[in-house]
C-alpha cells in the first residue's frame, strides 16, 4: 500500500496501526533531517523533535489532499517543525557543543590534537554561521553522509540546487576559515 | 587540507539513532492529542456575520439585548 493510500485509510478509519506504519516508514529519514537542522550532539532533542513532527502530521493529516507525494509533504512539515525548534534552542545555548568536537581527536599526539581541535572549533563556528538551509545541506551531506539525490528528496529541491547550495556553503566556509588564518 | 576534507571530518561525529519504541511512542502521542476543532463551512460564516451585523445594533441598544450577548459569549467561552 502506498503512503497516500495508507494516509487516506487512516483518516477514514483511524486505526492507529495505519499511522504507526507511516511512522515506521519515514521516522529514520525524518530523524536525519531534523538532526541536521538541530545540529550534532543534540540526540535527545532530535528524537523529541521527530516525535513532534509526527504529532503535527497527525493533526494536519486530514488536510493532506494528495497534491504532492505524502513523503514530500511530511518532510516539509518536518523542516518547519525543526527550524522553529532550532530557533528556540539557539536562545538557550550555542548550536554545537565545541568541547564534544574536541573530544573526537585521537589523544596520541598533543600538538596534532591541539591543531585538530582548533580546526574543529573553527570549522564548527564556520558551519554554524551559515544560513539555515546551507547548514542543513552541509550536515546532511557531510555528517549524515546522504547523497545529493536523497537530500534533494528531503528538501523537495532539484539535485542541481542542492549541489549549488553545497558549493556556496563551501565557499562561505573557506572564506570564514581564511579570515581566521586556516587556508586550503 | 581543502574545505571538503575538513567537512568530511564531520562524519566522525556520532549520529542519533531512533530508540526501539519510537514508533509506538510517537503514534501514542499523536493519536492521544485532541482532534482538531471542526470548522463551519464558509457559507455558515457568511450567515453568522450577516446576522451579527443586523442583530448587533438591535441587541446592543437595549439592556436585555446586551445581557443576551454577554451571556452568549460566556456560554461559548465555557464550552471551549
Amino acid at each position: 500500500m502506498t503512503d497516500e493510500e495508507l494516509a487516506a485509510r487512516y483518516v477514514a478509519a483511524r486505526d492507529p496501526a495505519d499511522f504507526r506504519e507511516l511512522v515506521d516508514r519515514h521516522a529514520p529519514l525524518v530523524l536525519r533531517l531534523v538532526s541536521s537542522i538541530l545540529g550534532p550532539f543534540r540526540d535527545t532533542d532530535a528524537e523529541e523533535c521527530a516525535q513532534d513532527v509526527f504529532v503535527r502530521v497527525h493533526e494536519r493529516l486530514a488536510q493532506f489532499r494528495g497534491d504532492s507525494k505524502f513523503a514530500t509533504w511530511l518532510y516539509r512539515v518536518a523542516y518547519s517543525v525543526a527550524v522553529n525548534r532550532a530557533k528556540l534552542a539557539r536562545f538557550r545555548m550555542p548550536h554545537v557543543d565545541v568541547d564534544s568536537l574536541h573530544a573526537l581527536t585521537s589523544g596520541d599526539d598533543q600538538h596534532r590534537d591541539a591543531v585538530a581541535a582548533e580546526r574543529a572549533s573553527m570549522l564548527a563556528e564556520a558551519v554554524e554561521s551559515l544560513p539555515d538551509l546551507y547548514r542543513t545541506v552541509v550536515y546532511l551531506h557531510y555528517w549524515q553522509e546522504q547523497p545529493v539525490d536523497e537530500i534533494a528528496t528531503l528538501l523537495a529541491a532539484p539535485a542541481n540546487t542542492i549541489k549549488s547550495y553545497l558549493f556556496r556553503a563551501r565557499e562561505r566556509i573557506a572564506r570564514a576559515l581564511a579570515e581566521k588564518g586556516i587556508t586550503s | 587540507m581543502t574545505v571538503d576534507d575538513l567537512l568530511r571530518t564531520l562524519a566522525a561525529i556520532p549520529r542519533p539513532r531512533l530508540s526501539p519504541f519510537f514508533a509506538s511512542r510517537a503514534t501514542a502521542h499523536a493519536t492521544a492529542a485532541a482532534p482538531p476543532p471542526r470548522r463551519a463551512p464558509r457559507v455558515m460564516w457568511v450567515y453568522w456575520l450577516a446576522l451579527a451585523f443586523v442583530s448587533g445594533p438591535l441587541l446592543l441598544t437595549s439592556w436585555i439585548g446586551l445581557a443576551a450577548v454577554i451571556g452568549g459569549a460566556a456560554i461559548v467561552a465555557s464550552i471551549r
